[in-house]
């Protein structure tokens, strides 16, 4: 039997049963009673992955190498890797300590010292077991100060299948951030791992798609104001052992927030 | 048996009883009968938070009182308040570098209180947008100075950025955003629209938002 429905107009008071409103052309009326995510939202399934207030310098995602002291770029974080006779602290580091984190003020002094070289780009790692696909919804990047960066525009990318225990990614416990579930107020955690600034990688990220952030300029200061935000509304979904980056194409070094806001929707029975 | 529908065009007159419209894979042909949040508005859950005119300088939510933005959704008001459309006005030309944020304040409770997160706010009045209703919000509007211990949390950054000192004389820019539903803010939680930098720039932000009745148990 066909489902049918009223063509035309009709006004109605609360708690009237009503047909189905048609159109013209017999397509059904529809009017939206709530915005796009709101439903995900409620049921606790948005997210918000951001990079600390203060900033973090921007770098194209990469992968780890061991440098040289000598050799460090101003801006890029490291972690000591063997101290020799480099003191590190001269170069920004709170000790001489291998596993120390730090960013580079300068390229180091000494012969010997060493240290990994880590990727510094936002990441999500959707790792196998997490039961959730990620669905991005929207990125946003706030820049800080006078910014003086490479030109280029920012990037996508990811590491696909890289792997829960392998090591291709690894997060040290201290840069493992914490989402804050969007419904504010709720107290439900992420399932999946996001690092705000700090990863070692064995492989490099592949390159996916740029993002119309566009550098025009080595020396942002005394230029107009920007806004930079990008929607994703359900263009991609990064699905359990799978790994994301937002970075930029160039080596930058200056300091901006970038900002994600995504969903992290239970994977039904089946996989999908 | 499924309820079913009739592939393809039809024209059809007022009053007439019609087959359902699919189309040729099934699926149900649609036309959306207003505008994006017409129902919502019409039922009287939209408002309109708004700084003066005038504008505000704004600063950074911490410790002690500062001058911002704030909607805070008070621990009785059995309500959601979704934030929807931001944007931000710019009065004056003199600014300081920097980029406008969201930040909130998990603990807020329902009102001023000894020993509370918010202790002091001047308090505005958010307009109904069924203009004409005169229905009033259940939230505490904040369009110009509060004081909350201990500060706000920061949440994300908007992506707006003022890089220059100097205003005057630059190109017109555009900041807005539609959150779309993308936060949601439980009783007992407030929200804030700050930047990183007290900006000396006098602003105006505006926002229009959502006060939803919660589902029973929510």
């Amino acid at each position: 039997m066909l489902n049918t429905g009223l063509v035309g107009v009709q006004v109605a008071p609360d708690g009237r049963e009503v047909p189905i409103r048609l159109d013209s052309y017999a397509n059904v009326v529809i009017q939206r009673n709530g915005p796009w995510y709101m439903e995900q939202c409620r049921r606790g399934n948005c997210f918000v992955y951001s990079q600390p207030a203060a900033g973090v310098n921007q770098f194209a995602p990469t992968a780890t190498s061991v440098i040289t002291t000598g050799a460090f770029v101003t801006g890029q974080r490291y972690q000591i890797a063997n101290v020799g006779d480099t003191d590190f602290t001269l170069i920004g580091a709170a000790s001489n300590t291998i596993g120390v984190e730090f960013v580079a003020t300068g390229p180091g002094g000494g012969t010997t010292g060493t240290a990994n070289l880590m990727s510094s780009t936002p990441m999500i790692w959707n790792r196998a077991d997490s039961g959730v696909n990620f669905i991005p919804i929207r990125l946003t990047m706030g820049l800080i100060g006078a910014v003086a960066p490479v030109l280029g525009p920012f990037g996508l990318w990811a590491i696909p299948s890289p792997g829960d225990s392998s090591g291709v990614v690894t997060v040290p416990s201290a840069d493992v951030g914490t989402p804050v579930n969007s419904l504010i107020g709720n107290s439900k955690k992420s399932n999946v791992v996001f690092s705000p600034q700090a990863q070692l990688l064995t492989t490099a990220p592949t390159f996916v798609k740029s993002l119309p952030w566009n550098i025009l300029a080595n020396d942002l200061t005394g230029k107009n104001m920007i806004t930079l935000e990008y929607n994703f509304t359900g263009r991609a979904i990064v699905r359990p052992n799978n790994a994301v980056f937002i970075g930029p194409i160039a080596a930058d070094a200056f300091l901006a927030i970038i900002s994600i806001e995504g969903m992290e929707i239970p994977i039904q029975s089946g996989g999908i | 048996m499924p309820n079913v529908n009739l592939v393809g065009p039809q024209v059809v007159t007022d009053t007439q009883s019609a087959p359902q419209r699919a189309d040729n894979y099934g699926d149900l042909c649609v036309q959306e009968g207003g505008a994006k949040y017409q129902e919502l508005v019409r039922r009287g859950y939209g408002f309109i938070y708004s700084q003066a005119s005038t504008g505000v300088a704004l600063a950074v939510p911490a410790a002690g009182a500062s001058t911002n933005f704030m909607v805070w959704n008070p621990t009785r008001s059995e309500r959601y308040f979704v934030p929807l459309k931001i944007t931000l006005g710019i009065v004056s030309t003199t600014a300081v570098l920097g980029n406008i944020c969201l930040y909130y304040v998990p603990d807020a409770g329902d009102g001023i209180a000894t020993g509370g997160r918010i202790v002091s706010y001047t308090a505005a009045t958010p307009v109904n947008t069924l203009i004409g209703s005169g229905l009033g919000s259940r939230m505490n509007f904040a369009a110009g100075v509060e004081n909350i211990t201990g500060g706000a949390t920061f949440l994300k950054t908007l992506g707006w950025s003022i890089l220059a000192n100097d205003l005057s004389g630059k190109n017109m820019q555009v900041f807005e955003t539609d959150l779309e539903g993308s936060l949601i803010f439980r009783p007992g939680t407030a929200f804030i629209v700050a930047p990183t930098t007290a900006v000396a720039s006098v602003c105006i932000i505006s926002c229009f938002g959502l006060e939803l009745p919660m589902p029973p148990g929510a």
